[in-house]
């Protein structure tokens, strides 16, 4: 994807608010702000009918002195922050790191190599850590895997590792399928497959033992019961990527489905909730 | 001590819908900050108010760690949608082309004053009217102070 970028300058910041909500109003979603000055980005693939002209017509009025156009690719925007990151230990059950992190020569019941190129899982956040943690103590001997919201894939990894017969990853976005697809490779995941798209994908699937997704409070909501039609029998779910202020409202809405909340685990606010169903 | 800070940014994003994309991925990309991280963190903040436009103020430190602050949406917007006002005034300064009362003022203050640098909330409802005013909405009634 490549973007228009409209960087505008105008003499003071009350008119860099201002024309940042009137461009609000011309479908514009996502701005930086500096000082007397607003970019304000828009998708390049999305029609429209603003011109240089017609922004310039609208902001005119309220001090706009310039206006320049840019354009600019997407790429991977993390690759500083990538290029040289610790490795995660989880305890001795698990190590993730990056391909110019050296093995780590045992200590570890399970390694994994990921490289993340802009998507999510690399250990580091609380909630992949924590849903380490809880996968602990699940036997995934000869289950059925399904990883929603996998990023990198990370958590699939490791419940193949862990003895999963068979695992389904799921990712809205591309970034994280091109790169989820990879990690399954290198980390010699033979019984594991890739797929991008949503909840949708999940009618055309078979059963499964345990269902993984770190995603946030609102999508987990949204797809609880996709999440329930899917597992059969006795089956665990494992769900992270909200607050601690939300386990109520999430525990509530799982119990709708007959899940029960077996334990979670707690970090820096952020909960992994592990939850059956019998 | 206080940690060195390297860099202050300020992106208006989608509450719940922060992705590594422009302009998040280059602003905190080039100082070295984890995007996915912030984009995490910032989604997981605002579920409560998904789809609405928030501005953020990032403050990114020498050691790439970071903290930011989520401000409510900013004056202009909350003045166009209490005047159901969709475009501008191509003369603000002498075609008004809409109203908001003193008690929507005072209402957008409220919500706006932990964001203003003002000590009581008559200055803050001053500075909302002279927004308005900037952006050619009238403020009727009788001032209220």
């Amino acid at each position: 994807m490549s973007w228009k970028i409209y960087s505008l300058r105008f003499s003071n910041q009350e008119q860099v608010e201002i024309a940042s909500a009137l461009l609000q109003g011309e479908g514009f979603e996502y701005f930086e702000e500096k000082y007397n000055h607003l970019d304000a980005y828009f998708p390049n693939d999305i029609p429209t009918t603003l011109s240089n002209d017609s922004i310039t017509e609208l902001l005119r009025p309220f001090g706009l002195l310039s206006l320049e156009l840019h354009f600019l690719e997407d790429k991977n925007w993390n690759e500083e922050w990538e290029r040289d990151y610790p490795e995660v230990r989880i305890d001795d059950f698990c190590i993730v790191r990056a391909p110019f992190h050296p093995p780590s020569n045992g200590g570890f019941e399970h390694e994994i190599e990921i490289h993340p190129r802009m998507a999510f899982g690399t250990g580091h956040h609380s909630t992949t850590a924590g849903v380490i943690r809880l996968m602990r103590s699940i036997d995934f001997k000869g289950k059925k895997v399904l990883d929603m919201g996998a990023g990198t894939a990370v958590l699939g990894i490791l419940a193949e590792k862990l003895g999963a017969s068979e695992l389904l990853a799921i990712d809205i976005d591309e970034w994280a399928f091109n790169n989820g697809v990879d990690n399954l490779k290198v980390n010699n995941c033979t019984h594991s497959q890739y797929q991008m798209g949503g909840v949708e994908l999940l009618i055309q699937v078979s059963y499964f033992d345990v269902v993984i997704a770190n995603i946030n409070r609102n999508i987990l909501l949204e797809q609880m019961e996709a999440y329930s039609n899917v597992a059969k029998g006795v089956s665990d779910l494992l769900l992270s990527g909200f607050y601690d202020v939300d386990r109520d409202i999430i525990e509530r809405e799982a119990a709708k489905y007959n899940w029960h909340s077996l334990r979670f685990h707690e970090e820096k606010q952020w909960i992994a909730l592990h939850l059956r169903r019998s | 001590m206080a940690k060195e800070i390297s860099a202050l940014i300020k992106l208006q994003v989608k509450g719940g819908a922060a992705n590594p994309s422009p302009p998040v991925g280059p602003a905190l990309g080039s100082k070295g900050v984890n995007i996915m991280e912030f984009c995490k963190q910032f989604n997981g903040r605002t579920q409560d108010k998904t789809g609405k436009i928030l501005p953020v103020v990032i403050t990114v430190y020498a050691d790439k760690s970071f903290d930011f602050v989520i401000k409510t949406p900013p004056a202009a917007v909350q003045l166009m949608e209490a005047a159901k006002l969709k475009g501008g005034s191509p003369e603000p300064n002498r075609q008004k082309v809409a109203k908001v009362t003193w008690e929507q003022v005072r209402a957008i203050a409220q919500d706006k004053m932990a964001d203003l640098n003002c000590f009581s909330e008559s200055s803050a409802m001053s500075m909302i009217a002279g927004t308005a005013r900037s952006m050619g909405i009238t403020v009727t009634g009788e001032k209220p102070f």
